[in-house]
């Protein structure tokens, strides 16, 4: 079975306070940080974009690869919906910068905030076919909002990195269930700056109806109750939807609290779910079961159950620590950071 | 440097400063910047030994002129570097960041 | 031997009204007039420049010179960044080594505001490594890092290089082609703004247009007939273009190279040279420049420089840069070797006018190129 075989993350240490946003506003913070339920997001810096992150978290994921190694990773695929090209790979440039080198696929992925999980799936099948050795997923994003717009308060910035093997798995992928429709609630045309989204169309046809029909699809598939898992991740696109995604699935608040990352971090669109995994990750046991479920506008839901294994024991657990690297920022130097200014 | 062709050649040398570690020798703090680096001034510029011992620059993200130091450890990460078109080859390079 | 028989330079500073031409022609003829030559004497001209390539895109400048001044004399340009006037001047002298009778003129000449600061930013960190340029370093700031060094490694302050700058304005105000003419204060100095820090506005070297001619000779019958100052050596070394790839950060190996060169071609000793022209293209340059001709101890500098030892009134052996160096007289890069080259001509021949310092028999003049990666020192005796 196939599965993760090591994973990276990448944290920018730059955070902003919802509350020093609302001030810019002449909002209250209050009521701001009470309906998104988010206090800060971390902000990549004015040098950094998706591909540095994405070299930073795949850095981290293929630390233990040596050159060898590296060149049996058959696949790079990168999903983001920050690109800073139009039309050129970013799969390769973070590839060369990571010494992947050079018979892989490659592509880019974009499906709002889960291209990165329909592409681990992708590559999960290739390593599970025996088509590749290796298959190298990541998610970046430096989230972008209009200044102003409700989006500002919780687009954030960072990015994760998976590397799918058969050989020493540290959390099977047991099963998955996808779920597409046609729903615009979120999007971006190809030159405009900002994205924009339907307001609260995005909650129940869009958020809800996806990620509910995708996990009780899979719940159903597996055969496994809400209670057998040990974690639930849902894709975080603020505070409050994951808790209510959760409730109205019956998990509890426990199985849920340690992917819960939305409200120090934001939402950093594509790598936003999988942030919820790799902190879970880093907390779990040999055969805890996961229930992770992410979400992507126009819009679908890769709902996916991973199994822990005893190879989780031997991971080095970064993530609080990076968590907790922060500086703050005031408001002109989160506009420099995110080249508003 | 916006030459697709002198970026693509330089990546193998960003490639082999990339990710490690070393300590500051000498620093400044960039006021007036040629046009590619003038938005981003003032801006760190360290000069690095490497734990190998050999010596590079790069700009220093993380600290300010308030708490940098010579001989503060620090190790390489990839950033973007220098402004360029929007039509241009985005240049990544390395930059340091201080290990705390 | 080989000898200056005659020097002019233009004023240093922002002349609007002056193009490259004006600048190179006006010091071409006043050379030789101040000679009391023709131009039909002159067997060679060699000239320093540096950015005429790349502010106003122009190369060939034997052939724009030799339209300029009518002539159809051999004239090779000569770049070697900031040392491009002192190379020149280097050159010249063994062309003359190697033909009798023979009287060449070196121009150094640079017209440098023309474009606008980040321009003229970005021209002169063409002197500078591809890394050094990658990474964001100006000219100024790779002066900056060794500053920096130095002041970490030896404990000295800011203050420590704003006395050379104090030093080097008062020794301009007595030099009416000088770029400023005006003293500062070490506050003044303290509280200009950084260009790199450690190093201020104050701390560097002006962005100046400017020209600076000589004619060398060695005809024995041009020698008697004037104020004459013997060329006693002119040697140049090279080192890495790099700072980060030197063997040491505060010590610019080709200054040391060829300073050891010129004393040992010119057959004399330092104690012997009681005024000099050093390159302090930034007050740390002055520092190591002493340091590394072997006049102080390394590391002596700070002191040396805080109690202004080399100052004119000081009454010491030893004066340091009298026109006002490149901090105050002005640095128009192509220029500043031959004007250094010229200053020392004058107080040797006791024509410097106001500035003029005790009669003396040796002089020396150190021109550098980049962050150190080419160094020219010449000695003059009379």
């Amino acid at each position: 079975m196939a599965g993760i075989v090591d994973y990276g993350f990448y944290i920018p240490t730059n955070r902003i306070t919802v509350k020093e946003i609302a001030l810019r506003w002449g909002k209250s913070s209050d009521n701001v940080e009470e309906s998104l339920k988010i206090s800060e997001k971390a902000v990549a810096d004015h040098d950094e974009d998706m591909v540095t992150m994405a070299y930073q978290a795949g850095e981290m994921a293929l630390n233990k690869f040596d050159p060898l190694e590296k060149s049996s990773v058959g696949a790079v695929f990168v999903g983001s919906e920050t690109f800073p090209y139009a039309v050129k790979p970013h799969s390769t440039i973070i590839a060369s910068f990571l010494g992947v080198e050079k018979n892989y696929l490659a592509f880019d992925t974009q499906f709002a905030c889960k291209a990165a999980t329909g592409a681990m799936l992708a590559g999960n099948a290739l390593v599970k076919g025996d088509d590749i050795k290796y298959a190298l997923i990541i998610a970046s994003d430096k989230a972008n909002a209009r200044p102003g717009d409700a989006l500002e308060y919780s687009a954030g910035s960072g990015a994760n990195a998976f590397v799918l093997g058969k050989k020493n798995v540290l959390a099977h992928i047991l099963d998955w269930v996808s779920f597409s429709s046609d729903t615009p609630d979120f999007w971006r045309r190809s030159k405009a700056n900002f994205p924009s989204h339907a307001g609260r169309f995005t909650g129940t046809p869009s958020y809800f109806h996806h990620i509910i029909s995708a996990s009780q699809g899979l719940l159903k598939k597996v055969n496994l109750k809400p209670s057998d898992f040990k974690f639930a991740v849902f894709h975080m696109p603020n505070g409050s939807f994951p808790l209510k995604v959760a409730k109205i699935l019956g998990f509890e608040l426990h199985q849920i609290t340690p992917s819960y990352v939305v409200s120090h971090l934001g939402n950093s669109y594509s790598a936003s779910a999988l942030m919820g995994l790799v902190a879970v990750l880093d907390k779990s046991k040999p055969g805890d079961k996961i229930f992770f479920a992410s979400y992507g506008s126009g819009a679908g839901s890769d709902a996916i159950v991973f199994e822990v294994t005893e190879e989780i024991l031997k991971k080095e657990k970064k993530f609080e620590k990076m968590m907790n690297e922060k500086r703050y920022i005031n408001y002109s130097e989160y506009e420099r950071c995110m080249g508003l200014a | 440097m916006s030459n697709p062709v002198a970026i693509w050649r330089n990546k193998e040398h960003v490639k082999k400063i990339l990710n490690r570690y070393g300590v500051i020798v000498s620093w400044t703090s960039i006021k007036i910047a040629p046009p590619a680096f003038q938005e981003e001034a003032p801006y760190l510029v360290v000069l690095v030994k490497l734990d190998d011992d050999e010596m590079v620059y790069g700009q220093l993200s993380g600290l300010s002129i308030e708490n940098i130091f010579i001989g503060q450890r620090v190790k390489s990460v990839l950033r973007r570097s220098g402004k360029v078109g929007d039509e241009d080859v985005i240049n990544y390079s390395f930059k340091f960041v201080p290990v705390r | 031997m080989n000898s200056i028989i005659s020097y002019y330079t233009t004023r240093f500073g922002e002349l609007w009204d002056k193009s490259l031409g004006d600048l190179a022609n006006e010091a071409f003829e006043g050379v030789l007039q101040n000679a009391a030559l023709q131009k039909e004497n002159i067997d060679a001209i060699f000239v320093g420049n540096m950015l005429a390539g790349v502010v106003e895109d122009r190369l060939l400048l034997s052939a724009f010179l030799a339209q300029l001044f009518d002539t159809n004399v051999p004239i090779y340009r000569v770049e070697g960044a900031c040392a491009s006037g002192g190379l020149a001047f280097q050159m010249a002298n063994h062309y003359l080594r190697s033909n009798k009778n023979s009287t060449v003129l070196v121009l150094g000449v640079e017209k440098m505001t023309d474009v606008s600061g980040p321009e003229i930013t970005k021209a002169l960190a063409t002197a500078a490594s591809f890394d050094e340029q990658v990474a964001g370093l100006t000219f100024p700031g790779v002066y900056a890092l060794i500053a920096q060094y130095y002041l970490n490694k030896y404990g000295y302050t800011e203050s420590n290089l704003a006395a050379i700058s104090v030093k080097n304005h008062i020794h301009a105000t007595y030099n009416k082609e000088a770029h400023f003419r005006r003293s500062v204060t070490i506050d003044n100095v303290l509280e200009s703004s950084y260009i790199a820090y450690p190093l201020k506005v104050l701390d560097s070297s002006p962005i100046s247009d400017g020209a600076a001619a000589l004619i060398l000779t060695n005809r024995s019958d041009l020698i008697k007939k004037s104020k004459s100052a013997h060329i006693l050596a002119s040697e140049t070394a090279t080192d890495t273009i790099s700072l980060s790839k030197r063997e040491a950060i505060d010590t610019l190996k080709a200054t040391v190279i060829s300073g050891k060169k010129a004393f040992s071609y010119a057959g004399i000793s330092q104690k012997e040279i009681n005024l000099m022209e050093v390159h302090d293209c930034f007050t740390i340059a002055e520092i190591l420049a002493l340091e590394d001709l072997g006049f102080w101890e390394k590391g002596q500098g700070g002191h040396m420089a805080k109690d202004m030892v080399t100052h004119r009134d000081s009454g010491n052996n030893l004066i340091v840069n009298t026109s006002g160096g490149l901090k105050a007289a002005g640095h128009p890069v192509g220029g500043t070797g031959v004007k250094q080259i010229g200053e020392v001509y004058l107080q040797l021949t006791q024509q410097a006018g106001a500035r003029q310092v005790k009669q003396h028999n040796f002089g020396l003049a150190h021109n550098v190129g980049g962050s150190g990666g080419v160094a020219v020192v010449t000695i003059l005796g009379v």
